[in-house]
């Protein structure tokens, strides 16, 4: 571990003197080590120097007073540092980002403590309700997100129904939930799958019916978060999409997302013909095809969809 | 070392506070102990003390030190200015707020050093769990969030054009920061993705007029994202695609139900790459009926497609 700098330990002392000073009785060693995330040896170091702070003339009368007593730290006189330092407007976005965040779960409480620390932190930075931040995670079912996060602490196999790859009908799948987590404001779970026979990632708000088993699992087995599929051998492509049209590929989950130059490199795997089309239609001259599994025939598949879309504006200029 | 200069930034830190009148660099010299007495040695040191002070929100006043002559800067830190207003968090609610920087991660920091501030941090409630999102933060964030809670507008280029907005919200969603409030140049309504804003946003002026409207971001739509002048488009779209596009429209868009089940829509475009990329992404269930140029750039588009292939 690095040492901290003269100006962490300086945030880290502009937050503990007050806390600490509001205490006149002291407060316990070890709650003030767990609470500011120092050891012990920091903490006695962090007070020799508040003991050397003071005003001009640095009379014992205008100097803060320090010590360790039976275990219990006091601080004294310390009336220039009675309050914290003002929350930075980084510190109070990061705050409130966070705070919105976890209201915005699935089945969370809006009100409760949750909803009236927004309020007051809000009030203190001189913002509104909503203190002028919305944070969507994604949508989804509350009750099967609750039954996800329940088994995933519980380690209790799930069965659930999922859709195939075209989207046409469920299928029920056992599964060891091992995460859930948020990623470009899709809610997806992580998991051993019992039909694949391996890891696999679902979105959440996919899912049309969760049930908890009474079967536990033993270690969860997780999967990088960018690996969302299914588990037929889907047929694969490689585009080259340039920057500036990146954001319409940006929700849609990669196999593979490597930057090239001015242009990313998406690796794909394709349920429907008719999505992968449509898609490089509307990429028009942003995107090149780097390699295609050739049971695709891309070339046709694009022209189709475009004459398709032509029709619709006949007479056509040739 | 580290100490030395702890222990001084402290004492500044109280010597400015403490005072009502201005101090100027030499009294500080004289008042904080732990500076060099050499005049260049000083300087540096004492700027970068500044500029460290500053770099972590402390918010140190340049004012003219008051009757001298010659005219001389002098520095304080006005206590209101500095000093956290107490939330009042109870303890249920401090642990609500620690749970939900463990849960949902901000940025790259495991710790926000904000909770210190509110009165550090209480044993972990949800251990070691990975968090359940991560937040990504954007350099441009902070001057936004405060423009907003200072009424001010904020500067920034944005496709290649100097904006000028005053802010209303900051949204979160489909994994990018977006902001809100009314374009003051185009005097419209505008909503900007955070990320795709080109170099820093720079606080402007104070807005004059309190916003009127929702705090909540808004259409996200993709012909209203990073918009341009307003267009109206009108489109066809076919019965079978009537449910699905009204329902990707909501309920505030004009709708006009022909004879035959399919459905002519009115939509205010201001991005009009986002608009044909919206549409072509419908499939042949929809077509732009007019203005005459938005439907030959479609024409023109779906042209070098099919010529490209033939």
């Amino acid at each position: 571990m690095t040492k901290p700098t003269a100006t962490q330990r300086l945030a880290r002392l502009l937050a503990l003197v007050p806390w600490v000073a509001a205490h006149p009785d002291g407060v316990p060693v070890d709650q003030v080590c767990e609470r500011f995330g120092v050891t012990r040896d920091e903490l006695v170091g962090d007070l020799d120097v508040v003991m050397m702070v003071g005003v001009h003339p640095f009379t014992p009368d205008t100097m803060i007073e320090a010590w360790i007593d039976d275990d219990r730290v006091m601080i004294h006189y310390a009336d220039a540092f009675s309050r914290p330092l003002r929350l930075t407007a980084d510190e109070a976005v990061t705050l409130i980002a966070a705070a919105r965040g976890l209201a915005a779960v699935p089945g969370a409480e809006s009100d409760g403590p949750l909803g009236r620390s927004i309020a007051k932190l809000a009030a203190v930075v001189g913002a509104g309700d909503s203190a002028g931040v919305d944070v969507d995670l994604g949508g989804a079912s509350a009750e099967v997100f609750e039954i996800l996060d329940t088994a995933q602490r519980d380690h209790r196999q799930v069965e659930i129904d999922y859709p195939d790859a075209e989207g046409s009908h469920g299928v029920t799948r056992r599964i060891e939930p091992a995460r859930l987590f948020s990623s470009e404001g899709r809610w997806y779970v992580s998991g051993w799958c019992h039909r694949a026979g391996d890891a696999r990632v679902f979105r959440v708000d996919r899912i049309l019916a969760a049930r908890v088993t009474d079967d536990g699992f033993a270690a969860p087995v997780d999967r990088a978060p960018d690996t969302v599929g299914f588990d037929d051998a889907l047929p694969q492509v490689e585009l080259e999409v340039d920057r500036s049209a990146v954001w319409l590929l940006d929700p849609v989950p990669a196999l593979a997302r490597e930057e090239v130059g001015d242009a990313v490199r998406f690796r794909l795997a394709i349920g429907s013909g008719t999505w992968l089309a449509r898609t490089l239609v509307q990429l028009g001259p942003a995107v090149r095809i780097v390699h295609s599994d050739p049971s695709l025939d891309v070339t046709e598949l694009v022209a189709r969809e475009a004459r398709q879309l032509r029709d619709r504006y006949a007479p056509r200029r040739v | 070392m580290a100490v030395d200069k702890l222990e001084r930034l402290m004492n500044l830190i109280a010597a400015l506070l403490h005072t009502r009148v201005p101090l100027s660099a030499a009294e500080l010299q004289t008042r904080v102990g732990g500076y060099p007495p050499e005049a260049d040695a000083f300087r540096r040191q004492f700027s970068r003390d500044k500029k460290d002070l500053r770099e972590m929100g402390v918010p140190i006043r340049v004012e003219m030190v008051p009757d001298a002559d010659p005219p001389l800067e002098g520095y304080r830190i006005e206590p209101d200015d500095y000093y956290l207003p107490d939330p009042h968090l109870d303890a249920d609610e401090l642990a609500a707020l620690h749970l939900a920087t463990r849960l949902i991660a901000v940025g790259p920091e495991s710790a926000p050093r904000g909770l210190f501030k509110l009165g550090g941090m209480a044993i972990s409630p949800a251990g070691d769990a990975p968090p359940w999102a991560s937040v990504p933060s954007d350099q441009n964030l902070g001057v936004v969030f405060d423009a907003i809670h200072r009424r001010r507008s904020v500067e920034f280029g944005y496709r290649g054009r100097a904006r000028r907005l005053a802010p209303r919200a900051l949204g979160f969603r489909n994994g990018h920061w977006y902001v809100n409030g009314v374009d003051l140049e185009l005097d419209a309504e505008r909503v900007y993705r955070l990320d795709r804003i080109d170099g820093e946003v720079h606080a402007g002026d104070a807005v004059s007029a309190p916003l009127d409207g929702s705090d909540e971001v808004g259409s996200l739509q993709p012909w209203h994202v990073g918009g341009d002048d307003v267009r109206t488009a009108t489109i066809l779209v076919d019965p079978v695609a009537v449910p699905t596009v009204t329902a990707q429209l909501g309920p505030a868009t004009p709708v006009t139900v022909r004879d035959d089940g399919s459905a002519e829509v009115t939509l205010e475009v201001t991005n009009s790459d986002g608009f044909r990329t919206w549409l072509l992404g419908l499939g042949p269930t929809v077509e732009v009926i007019g203005p005459a140029d938005i439907r030959d750039d479609i024409v023109a588009w779906l042209d070098r497609i099919v010529g490209a292939d033939a």
